[in-house]
Formats: structure tokens, C-alpha cells, sequence
């Protein structure tokens, strides 16, 4: 083309005029596929940008769906635990009571003291854990209808291990347990009392519960930022793989304790969920014959 | 008056200020005729034409002006044949200011096309655009013949009538200027095809009444002038079309 622009010399005129008007038109063409180019990029674009979004939304929707379905089955597990803790774990303390009640009848003559000390101690006992698991429970329903909500108030941590010592103080005894209380005298901390002392007494009670002959340890540590509780143990232990899911979230069947205490599970999960109410932490180390070490922290501001 | 045979290759000047840089679309065998008003300060388009035939439009419409001088385009109504391109043409006079002149119900229409300028709607503006110069454009909307949307252009300086498919014709033996009696054939093919009825066909012919029409430029077919004038108008009132050739049904 460039060829035949420059050799015109001897040609005729109006074949430069076509190769002009070729030229030109060659040239608006290229203009408008240019611009017909743009606007199909624009198109293009437009239209990634719109798979992306809904690519994106649709990720949205999945994990959100993938999360209730975790949920649910959690709540599921925790529901058909609870009907069994409601079926089984709230008649045997009757139950215990009754078969007490009954051997105490036969017992009764001729009077032997020795054995009435025994029964009446069994009696506490079981009466105790019967409360127990009533206050765990109506605790924990409270807590599902989602009325929890800590009240921090500034009070004494050792006056609180005392009351929950004299109440534990018999069944301790009975298993030649020591109940053992180590913080600062007078050392006030600023928490919601009643949920502190509810971990406190869950954790308490499992210490004398996984315990034969020993020791349960309270211990209060003051860090910079939170209060850790300590509940130490010289029991039984745990075994790694129950280790492993004690706070996953969902009630397990516990095992029973050393003097055949039964378990429901309910404890440490209503521990795990009044410590993180309070935005705290609940932990435990523990070796099978090495006694568990319970620990959890109540930040200073919350 | 034109003995020099005319170079359709080029634009034609209908006259001084009136230039036809239409194109022939070999596929349908159709002449399509867009045309050019050079005012003093103003250049209209009237329909620009389509995607095809973007380049031979434009590279008439450069041999005449500057394509940024264009301030109005003027759609006469939707047809891809008519303003298929109008996006492109739009996109090449790259005018802010550029205006697109049409009726007010073709606007939505329009904008499929992916315009952006903004519209000067002639319904809403007392169906007249005065150009800088005081020349006066006045404008008929053209119901059903044959699209809804349509309107006709009319030029009070030159006594012209821009008729869009109306008066247009389709015929083998093209010439830009009507000179022979075929002419009133090839209208008669043209409008007994898109045309619905010769009812609507009356009604506009006697809307044109109080206009004083030298010359009659449509969109496809010839450009008429003088005596051709009177005979086409007469000539459409009497013609059957669409509907009254099917006995009052659809074919
Ligand atoms: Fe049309
Ligand atoms: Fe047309």
C-alpha cells in the first residue's frame, strides 16, 4: 500500500482518490472496531465482576449454612444429653436415697451407732450431689434461654473456697480427702460471685469426686491483666483422649468417681460456659495417676 | 441542471449547505441516505446509519467537515439501518455538548444502543430546534409510519423535508435525484411494504399541507424535487398499503 501510494507518479488521478478513500475507511473501521473492542471489554469486565460478587456471596451463604449445621448439631447432642441427665442422673439420687432409707429401717435394732454414722453420711452425700446437679441445671436452662449476663461485684475469693469447703467438708472426709486453700488473706477480687463460685464448687466437686485419699488444692494467682484460679487435685487423672474433648463445646458422660459418684457431664460445660460469659479461659493439664490441674482466669476488666 | 454524472463514491451536494453521505447496502439492496445541514455554527446528522456501513458514512461526512463540528444528530427514528451506529458516531465527534434530536417516546428505545449523550426530546421542546443562526427546524411526529417513535424533519431556510422512510422507494435502478416516472414505482414497492394502511398515509400527507415543500429528502430511495413533488404526495394519498391490500386482515 505504501508502495503504491508513493508510485503514482504516472498514474491517473482518480486512482488516488480511491486508494485515499480506501485508506480513510480502513482507518474509521479500525476506529469503530477500536471503540466496539472498549465497549466489549467494558462488557467483560462487568460481567467478572458480577461472577465474582455472586461467587463471593455464594461462599457467604455456604459457610453460614455450613456453621448452623454445626451448631445445630451440637445443640442436638446437648439436647439429647440433657433429656438424658433429665431421664436418668435426676432419679438416682432418689433412688440412693431410698435403697439409704431402706437399709437404715433394717438396721435400726439393735441401735449401732457406728453404722447410723456411716448411713447418715451417705445420706449428705447424695443429698449433696442431688442439689448439686439441680443448681447445675437450673443454672445451665437459665443460661440457654440466654439470660446470662455476669454482675461483677468486688468480694473476698478465700471467704467464697471457705463456704464451699464447709459444704464439701463431710464427703471430703469420708474419702480421707484434705481440703487445702492457698491466696492472700483478704484478697479481694471483682467478679460475678454467684458464677465464680458455681465454677469453683463444679470443679471442687470433681477434685473429691476423681480423688481417693489426698489432696484438693484452691490457689488464687494475681496476674497483670486477670485473676487464675487454680483447682489441684491428687486423684486419678484423666486419660489423654477424654482430655482432649472436656471443653469441646458439648456435654460428654463423665466417668464415675472413686467412690462411685456418678457424673453427668453438666459441670465442667457449665464451668467452661460461665468462665467465657466473663470473657475468661478454662483449662486442664492431667496425667492418668498424676492428679488433675484445673485452672481458669477472670479478667480484671471485662 | 446536472450534467456531470454523480460520483456516489463522494458525498453529493444537494445543495449549498445540503449534503447526502448515504451508502448502498448491497446485502438488502437498499440505498440508505443520511444527510448533512451545514449551518454557520452547526452541523446536523441525519441518521448516521449502521454498524456495517460506519466507515463510508464517516469517511463522506470527513470529506465535507470536521466530524467534531457536528452538534446534532438527529434520529428519525430506531431502525439499525437508520442509527444502528449512533454509539460509534457518538464515541467519533467525541462532543460533550453533542445533542441527540429525536421524539421524547424513542429515547428509551435509543439508549439501548449505548449512547451517552443527552437528548433533545422536540415533543417537549414545541416540536422545533432554532439553530444559532435563526434558522428554524420544525418537527412531525410520524405515528405508525412506520414506527411509533418517528418523527420528520422540516427545514424552513431550504424548504426541505427530511421524510425519513416516508416517500422512501426500492428499486434496481437507483439515482440519487428522482428523474423519471419508476420512481412512483419503486415508492409504491417500498411503502406497500412497511407501510400499515394508506389511512395513516392521508392523515400525515394532509398534515404537510401548510409546509411549502421544495424538495423531499427520505431515507432510502431517491431525493426528490420540483414537479416530483406534488406528484409523490398525490401519489402516496392514493395508495393502498399493508392492511388495505389484505382486505382488511393480517396476511
Ligand atoms: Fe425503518
Ligand atoms: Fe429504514
Amino acid at each position: 500500500m505504501k508502495e503504491s501510494i508513493l508510485t503514482t507518479g504516472g498514474r491517473h488521478v482518480s486512482e488516488v482518490r480511491d486508494i485515499n478513500r480506501s485508506l480513510a475507511e480502513k482507518a474509521l473501521n479500525m476506529r469503530c472496531q477500536a471503540y466496539l473492542s472498549q465497549v466489549k471489554a467494558n462488557l467483560l469486565t462487568a460481567t467478572i465482576y458480577g461472577i465474582n460478587n455472586s461467587k463471593k456471596s455464594l461462599q457467604r451463604e455456604l459457610d453460614q449454612k455450613t456453621r448452623l449445621e454445626r451448631e445445630l448439631k451440637v445443640a442436638n447432642a446437648t439436647k439429647d444429653r440433657l433429656l438424658s441427665i433429665l431421664a436418668h442422673d435426676l432419679r438416682s439420687p432418689f433412688t440412693n436415697l431410698i435403697g439409704i432409707a431402706e437399709g437404715l429401717s433394717k438396721n435400726l435394732q439393735p441401735p449401732n451407732l457406728e453404722s447410723l454414722g456411716e448411713h447418715i453420711g451417705m445420706v449428705h452425700s447424695v443429698a449433696l450431689s442431688g442439689v448439686e446437679l439441680v443448681d447445675n441445671l437450673l443454672t445451665w436452662i437459665w443460661g440457654l434461654s440466654g439470660q446470662i449476663k455476669p454482675q461483677p461485684v468486688r468480694f473476698e475469693a478465700n471467704k467464697l473456697v471457705q463456704e464451699l469447703f464447709m459444704l464439701f467438708e463431710s464427703h471430703a472426709k469420708n474419702k480421707s480427702i484434705s481440703l487445702k486453700c492457698e491466696m492472700p488473706a483478704g484478697s479481694e477480687i471483682q467478679a460475678d460471685r454467684h458464677m465464680t463460685q458455681t465454677i469453683l464448687r463444679n470443679l471442687i466437686s470433681n477434685g473429691i469426686k476423681y480423688t481417693a485419699n489426698g489432696e484438693v488444692l484452691v490457689k488464687l494467682e494475681e496476674r497483670n491483666r486477670e485473676w487464675v484460679f487454680w483447682v489441684i487435685d491428687t486423684g486419678v487423672g484423666i486419660a489423654p483422649e477424654v482430655l482432649d474433648r472436656l471443653f469441646k463445646n458439648q456435654l460428654v458422660e463423665s466417668a464415675t468417681g472413686t467412690a462411685k459418684e456418678y457424673g453427668t457431664g453438666l459441670g465442667l460445660f457449665l464451668a467452661k460456659e460461665l468462665c467465657e460469659s466473663q470473657s475468661g479461659k478454662i483449662w486442664v493439664t492431667s496425667k492418668p495417676g498424676q492428679g488433675s490441674q484445673f485452672a481458669f482466669s477472670l479478667p480484671k476488666v471485662y | 441542471m446536472r450534467v456531470k454524472a454523480l460520483d456516489y463514491e463522494n458525498p453529493i451536494a444537494v445543495l449549498r449547505d445540503i449534503y447526502w453521505v448515504g451508502f448502498y447496502d448491497q446485502e438488502a439492496d437498499l440505498h440508505c441516505n443520511p444527510y448533512l445541514i451545514i449551518d454557520d455554527e452547526e452541523v446536523l446528522l441525519f441518521d448516521p446509519g449502521s454498524i456495517p456501513h460506519f466507515s463510508v458514512v464517516m469517511r463522506k461526512v470527513i470529506d465535507v467537515i470536521n466530524p467534531e463540528e457536528i452538534t446534532h444528530v438527529v434520529l428519525s427514528h430506531q431502525d439499525p439501518d437508520v442509527c444502528g451506529n449512533i454509539a460509534v458516531v457518538e464515541d467519533l465527534i467525541g462532543r460533550d455538548d453533542l445533542k441527540l434530536v429525536n421524539h421524547s417516546s424513542l429515547t428509551r428505545l435509543v439508549q439501548h444502543y449505548g449512547v451517552k449523550s443527552p437528548f433533545y426530546e422536540v415533543d417537549k421542546n414545541g416540536g422545533k430546534l432554532e439553530l444559532k443562526s435563526g434558522r428554524v427546524l420544525e418537527f412531525l411526529h410520524t405515528p405508525f409510519l412506520h414506527s411509533p417513535f418517528g418523527i420528520v424533519t422540516y427545514d424552513h431556510e431550504s424548504k426541505s423535508l427530511f421524510s425519513s422512510d416516508i416517500f422512501g422507494g426500492l428499486s434496481d435502478h437507483w439515482s440519487l435525484f428522482a428523474s423519471e416516472d419508476a420512481a412512483f414505482e419503486s415508492m409504491s414497492r417500498w411503502h406497500q411494504l412497511i407501510i400499515p394502511s394508506n389511512r395513516v398515509l392521508k392523515d400525515f400527507l394532509q398534515k404537510l399541507e401548510r409546509f411549502d415543500i421544495q424538495r423531499i429528502l427520505p431515507q432510502h430511495g431517491s431525493i426528490l424535487e420540483g414537479s416530483f413533488v406534488p406528484r409523490a404526495i398525490e401519489h402516496l394519498r392514493n395508495l393502498p398499503c399493508g392492511i388495505d391490500l389484505t382486505g382488511g386482515t393480517l396476511p
